[in-house]
C-alpha cells in the first residue's frame, strides 16, 4: 500500500477562550486515500470545522495544535505560512459553506479564478484566463467566457457556490477539503452541486474531505465517515456500514432524531456537554439511553469494528452479553 | 380554489394576496395572486426555495405587512383593519429567534412583553409558566437570550408569542438553523403545544421530510405564486406539477446506495421568469406548446389536491 493523500494522527486542538483552553479537537486519526471521499460529521461544536481548520493553518493566533497531518507527504502542522500558502490552493483546495467568504466582492470572477491558477500553475496572464473559463466550464457554468467579467453580485447563490468551487479547483488539487458545500443552498440547486461534485471527483481522482451535518449529503459523497462528538471520533466506517448499520449509540441517536424515516424524530436526551467542562469518562454517558457504570468512569479505547472502529464501552470483549444487540437505527 | 378542511369561514384565509416591493423596472412581485386558506387546529406547511416569496407570504398573512392588493381574513374579517390587540392572535416565529429577542431582557421580561398591566408576582408567575410550557424551567426567567443554546432560544421565542394566546402561529424556518436532534425535540414540543392548545400552524420550510412530519397539508410555492396544494403525503410522494416533482426528487435519502443511484435532476437551467405563459416553463422537463402560450391556474385535480400545470 503506498501512503494515503492524508494522514492524520493524534490530532489535537485547544483554543484559547475565556476561561479555556478548549479541547475542540481530541486525539483524532483518520487516513484518506486518492480518489476517495471521507466525511466528518456531527452536530455544532463537535469539533468538526476545528480539524479543518486545522489542517489548513486558519485556526488563529492562540491555538494548540499537536499531533501530525501530512498531505501527499509534506507536513501541514507547524509548516511555515509561505508553505502552507502555496499548500493551500494548489494542493490542497477548499470550499466553504458560504461562497462570499472566499469571493471577493470587488473583482470580476474570471480574475479571481485565474489568480488561483496563474498563482500555482505558474501561468501567464492569457493562458490563466483561459484556464479560469475551462474550469468554470468544468463547474457547471457554460457560460464560461461571458462570464469572466461578470462580479460576485450579479450572480445567483447556486452560481456563486459553482465559482468558489472553481477557485478551488483551478489549481488542479489533489486534495478537496469542503465545509457544508451545500448548506446555503436551495434543495435543488444543491442536488446539482452535489452531482457536480461527485462527477469532478471520480474524474480527477481527487480526494474529498467532507465537513457536514447533513447525513444525506454524506450518503450521495462519501466513501469513510468519521462521525464526532465533544471532539473525538466515536465511530468510523464506510459510509454504508455507519449510516445502515451504526455501532455506536450517539451515531443511531443522530439517524434516529431525522425526519422522514417512518417513525417520528426522536430527539437525543440532553444537550452536548459543556467543552469546558466534560464528564469524566465517555463525553456521551449521561445522554447515553445504553450506558452502564463504567461509561462514567472510564473513557473506552476504540474498538475495531467492521473494518472501521468505534470508541464505546458496549463494544468491549467484557461487557454483558448483548449488549450490543439493539441492532441498526 | 385550494381551501382548507370543508367549513364555512377558515380561520386564517389569504384572497388574491399580492405583495409587489419596489416600482418600475426595478418591481419584485414576491406574492402574485395566492389564494390559500388555513382551519381552525389545522398545521399547513408550505415549501419553495429562496425567493420563491414564502417568506413575504408569511409576513403579509401574519398581518406584519399589508397586501398590494387582495386581503387576509381572520375568522372572516380584514385582518389588516382589525385592532392591534385581535390582531395578535397570529403570531409570527422566525428562523433566529435573536431576531425577537432583545438581547437586554431577561426572560421574564421577554416571554411577558406582550402582557402589559401585570404586578411583579402575576409576571413572575406567567413567566415561570410560560417557559415551563416549552420545556425550560421556570428559574431560567431571569437569565438572558445570549447565555440560551439555539434551541433554548426557539423556545424562549415559542413561549413569548404563546404569552398573548394566540389561534395561529406563523413559524418561517423555526428549526433550520438547529441541530438534528434540537430539531427533533422541537417537532415534538410544537406538536404537543398545538395539540393542548388547539393552535394553527402555518410552517415555512425547505426539508420536505421535515415538513411532513409537522403538517397535514403542503401548499408549494414558485415565483411567487402556488404552484401546488394537497395533503402532505400526496404533495410530496405522489406530487403532480413538475416542480414538486423535483423538489422531491433533490431530497437526499441516508442510504448510501439510494443517495447515488438517485438520477440526476431533470431540471433545465434557465431560472428566468417569462413574461406570458407558466412561470416555470423555462425549467421544466416537460413543457407543451401550451405552457409557453398560457399560464395555468391552480386547478383541483383530485379531492383537496390541486396543481397549476397544464399537464397535470
Amino acid at each position: 500500500m503506498s501512503a494515503p493523500l492524508l494522514a492524520v494522527e493524534e490530532l489535537c486542538v485547544q483554543l484559547p477562550v475565556p476561561g479555556g483552553p478548549l479541547p475542540a479537537v481530541r486525539s483524532v486519526s483518520f487516513a484518506l486515500g486518492a480518489g476517495e471521499a471521507l466525511a466528518l460529521v456531527g452536530e455544532s461544536g463537535s469539533g468538526k470545522t476545528s480539524v479543518l481548520l486545522a489542517l489548513l493553518g486558519l485556526l488563529g493566533p492562540g491555538a494548540v495544535v499537536t499531533g501530525s497531518a501530512r498531505c501527499a507527504g509534506r507536513p501541514l502542522l507547524g509548516a511555515a505560512e509561505a508553505d502552507l500558502r502555496r499548500i493551500r490552493g494548489g494542493l490542497i483546495g477548499t470550499t466553504l459553506q458560504d461562497p462570499r467568504a472566499a469571493l471577493d466582492p470587488t473583482q470580476p470572477v474570471g480574475r479571481q479564478v485565474a489568480e488561483a491558477a496563474a498563482l500555482h500553475l505558474r501561468l501567464g496572464a492569457r493562458a490563466a484566463l483561459d484556464r479560469a473559463a475551462e474550469v468554470l466550464a468544468e463547474c457547471g457554468l457554460p457560460q464560461g467566457r461571458a462570464l469572466l467579467g461578470r462580479y460576485p453580485h450579479e450572480l445567483s447563490g447556486g452560481m456563486r457556490q459553482r465559482v468558489a468551487l472553481a477557485m478551488a479547483l483551478a489549481a488542479e488539487p489533489r486534495l478537496l477539503l469542503a465545509d457544508e458545500p451545500t448548506a446555503a443552498l436551495d434543495p435543488t440547486v444543491a442536488a446539482e452541486v452535489l452531482d457536480l461534485l461527485a462527477r469532478l471527483q471520480a474524474r480527477r481522482g481527487m480526494g474529498l474531505l467532507l465537513v457536514t451535518h447533513d447525513l444525506g449529503v454524506v450518503a450521495r459523497l462519501a466513501d469513510q465517515v468519521a462521525v464526532m462528538y465533544a471532539g473525538r471520533i466515536v465511530e468510523r466506517g464506510a459510509a454504508g456500514q455507519v449510516l445502515g448499520a451504526p455501532r455506536h449509540p450517539y451515531t443511531r441517536g443522530l439517524l434516529r432524531a431525522l425526519p422522514g424515516r417512518g417513525e417520528p424524530p426522536q430527539p437525543i436526551a440532553g444537550a452536548p456537554p459543556d467543552p469546558l467542562r466534560l464528564p469524566s469518562g465517555c463525553a456521551f454517558a449521561p445522554r447515553c439511553p445504553r450506558a452502564m457504570g463504567i461509561c462514567a468512569r472510564e473513557e473506552p479505547r476504540a474498538y475495531a469494528a467492521a473494518g472501521g472502529l468505534v470508541r464505546c464501552w458496549l463494544h468491549d470483549p467484557a461487557a454483558p452479553e448483548g449488549a450490543d444487540g439493539d441492532g441498526a437505527s | 380554489m385550494a381551501m382548507g378542511p370543508a367549513e364555512a369561514v377558515p380561520l386564517l384565509q389569504a384572497s388574491a394576496l399580492r405583495r409587489y416591493y419596489g416600482a418600475g423596472r426595478r418591481l419584485v412581485r414576491a406574492v402574485d395572486g395566492v389564494d390559500l386558506s388555513l382551519g381552525a387546529g389545522e398545521a399547513l406547511g408550505l415549501v419553495g426555495e429562496s425567493g420563491c416569496g414564502k417568506s413575504s407570504l408569511a409576513r403579509t398573512m401574519a398581518g406584519i405587512e399589508a397586501p398590494t392588493s387582495g386581503e387576509v381574513r381572520l375568522s372572516g374579517r380584514p385582518l389588516h383593519a382589525l385592532p392591534p390587540a385581535a390582531r395578535r392572535r397570529v403570531q409570527l416565529l422566525f428562523q433566529d429567534p435573536f431576531a425577537s429577542l432583545d438581547p437586554r431582557l431577561p426572560l421574564e421580561a421577554a416571554v411577558t412583553e406582550g402582557l402589559p398591566g401585570l404586578g411583579r408576582a402575576e409576571r413572575a408567575r406567567e413567566a415561570a409558566e410560560l417557559l415551563e410550557a416549552v420545556g425550560l424551567l421556570g428559574a431560567d426567567a431571569g437569565r438572558f437570550p445570549h447565555e440560551l443554546s439555539g434551541g433554548q432560544r426557539q423556545r424562549v421565542a415559542l413561549a413569548r408569542a404563546l404569552a398573548v394566546q394566540p389561534q395561529v402561529l406563523v413559524a418561517d424556518e423555526p428549526l433550520s438553523a438547529l441541530d438534528a436532534s434540537v430539531r427533533a425535540q422541537l417537532v415534538r414540543l410544537l406538536a404537543g403545544i398545538r395539540r393542548d392548545r388547539g393552535l394553527a400552524l402555518l410552517f415555512i420550510a425547505h426539508d420536505l421530510a421535515l415538513v411532513e412530519e409537522v403538517a397535514g397539508r403542503v401548499a408549494v410555492m414558485r415565483a411567487g405564486r402556488l404552484v401546488e396544494v394537497g395533503p402532505a403525503a400526496a404533495v410530496l410522494h405522489r406530487p403532480l406539477h413538475p416542480y414538486t416533482q423535483a423538489l422531491a426528487a433533490a431530497v437526499l435519502p441516508t442510504d448510501p446506495v439510494l443517495a447515488r443511484a438517485r438520477p440526476p435532476l431533470p431540471l433545465r437551467g434557465d431560472t428566468a421568469v417569462p413574461a406570458r405563459g407558466c412561470p416555470f416553463a423555462p425549467r421544466c422537463p416537460l413543457v407543451a406548446e401550451r405552457c409557453r402560450a398560457e399560464a395555468p391556474e391552480l386547478r383541483e385535480i383530485a379531492p383537496g389536491h390541486s396543481a397549476a400545470c397544464h399537464l397535470a
